[in-house]
This record gives C-alpha cells, structure tokens and sequence, in this order.
C-alpha cells in the first residue's frame, strides 16, 4: 500500500505483504525439514544453509504437499570449481533438485534460495526456482541455478527438504517467508 | 559418522510449533545403508583423483627432462603441460 507523508505506520501495514513464517537452526541431526500448516502467500521464499551427515556431493531435494509420486521436473546449470555443467529431468521424478550441499568437512555448509511461485494459485502448476553454493573444502565448491516444476495444482499446504543420502546437521538453518 | 538416529522435523507455520520424530527402525536402516554407499562413491572419488593427479606429475616430469622443445610444445597444445 502507499503512504503519505506524516502517516503513522502500524507494524501489520509492512507484514501484510511479506512475513517470516518460520525459521530454524537445527539442534540435531535431521533427516528431513516440512513446513506444514503454511498459510495462503502468492509466493514463498525459503533460504537454507547446511551441511550434511553424509559424503557429498549430495542433491537437496523438494517435495510438495507429501506428493512422492513422479509429479516433478527440473532442470539445473552448475559449476564445479570452475567446470561448467547440467542436468535435467522431464516429467517423471519424485522430487525436485534444488541444490547440493557436502559432508566432508566441519564448518563448510551450502546455502540457498529458493522461491515457490504459484503457492496459492487454484490454476496452473507450482514453479520453483533456486539458486545455490556449495564449500566442502579450501579448494572444491560448486554454484548453481535451478529450475523446478511441481504437477499440482495449488492452494498448497506443506513441504518437505532433505538430503538425497544422509541428514542435515546440527546447525543447519532454514528460515520461510511468505511474499503476496 | 552415524551413530546418532536422525529425526523428522515438522515445523508448523501455523502454530509455530517444532516437532520432531525419529526415524523408524526400517528408515534407520535405509539411511545408514545410503550412508556407507556414500562414503564408498567418496572414497573412490579421491582415490581416482589422486590417481590422476599422481599421473598428472609424472607425465609433466617426463616432457620437462625432454631435451627436444617440441615434445613440450606438443604437451601443452595436448593440455599435458602447463
């Protein structure tokens, strides 16, 4: 909404259109992050930061409203230290890759973005997309950009992060805003 | 590495709330099998590097002690040399 000069601003003003619907640093170790209960935002926007109990690389994985049928595709560009690369997948997976994070060593961890458009819509299929970096060492990183598609149609409710192999360590964080 | 049973976490953006549920015993099971796979792709991953990273050396050391400027020459178009 537009303000005037002089207007006093009330703190639901500024929240009305984005507001931080959750964060977390994790306690222990964790096999997989959901939000549930996530209230009707046009657009969600999660940042993350972890690193993993297994040996990596390892993909991070998106999943939507529990769905673990193969109602997903994705398409991703990346560079590992330096070495242009890719993937993708048509129509046909049970998940959605939206970044890779490592094990090896303590006090490396990956980070992210990822926005999920399309949230509240009642036409058209969930768009995802993410960028991301990934240290597991002085000398090895990676960084990326993905894109995602999820064949439901929303308003959605809940969903789910996790490691393709391993679980997230303590310390990792994940914190959710919620954009109209 | 994976002595500690990882849990479920269900952050509830309604109430706000943080729940935790560990793994089941089967789920448990499945995820200290990945984990060793795992660690077995990594350990064949740094071994193949250092195996190629060894071969790496040795073959630079052999144009280097080369009398002829061409065989160098000829390595560093091939990508061999630096």
């Amino acid at each position: 909404m537009p303000f005037t000069a002089g207007q006093r601003i009330l703190a639901s003003y500024l929240n009305a259109q984005v507001s931080m619907l959750q964060k977390t640093v994790l306690t222990s170790t964790t096999a997989s992050v959901t939000f549930s209960s996530i209230p009707v935002y046009t657009r969600l926007v999660v940042f993350w930061r972890v690193r993993l109990s297994a040996s990596g690389p390892q993909n991070i994985l998106l999943q939507v409203d529990g769905d673990t049928n193969a109602d997903y595709l994705w398409n991703f560009v990346d560079a590992i230290n330096g070495t242009a690369g890719g993937s993708h997948a048509g129509l046909g997976t049970s998940s959605i890759i939206i970044g890779t994070a490592d094990g090896n060593t303590a006090n490396y961890f990956a980070s992210g973005d990822l926005s999920l458009d399309g949230w509240a819509n009642t036409s058209g299929y969930l768009t995802a997309s993410g960028t991301w970096a990934n240290f597991s060492t002085l000398t090895t990183d990676a960084v990326g950009a993905v894109g995602g598609l999820f064949v439901g149609v929303g308003p959605h409710s809940s969903f789910l992060l996790k490691p393709a192999s391993g679980s997230f360590v303590a310390g990792s964080q994940f914190s959710l805003y919620g954009y109209n | 590495m994976d002595g500690e049973r990882p849990a479920h976490l269900v952050l509830d953006c309604g109430t706000g709330t943080e729940t935790y549920t560990p793994l089941s015993d089967q789920e448990w099971a499945e995820h200290r099998q990945a984990l060793a796979a795992a660690q077995a792709e990594a350990q064949d991953r740094a071994a193949e590097a250092e195996a190629k990273a060894a071969e790496d050396k040795r073959v630079r050391a052999l144009v280097d002690a080369h009398p002829d400027p061409l065989v160098k020459l000829l390595a560093q178009r091939a990508g061999l040399a630096p």
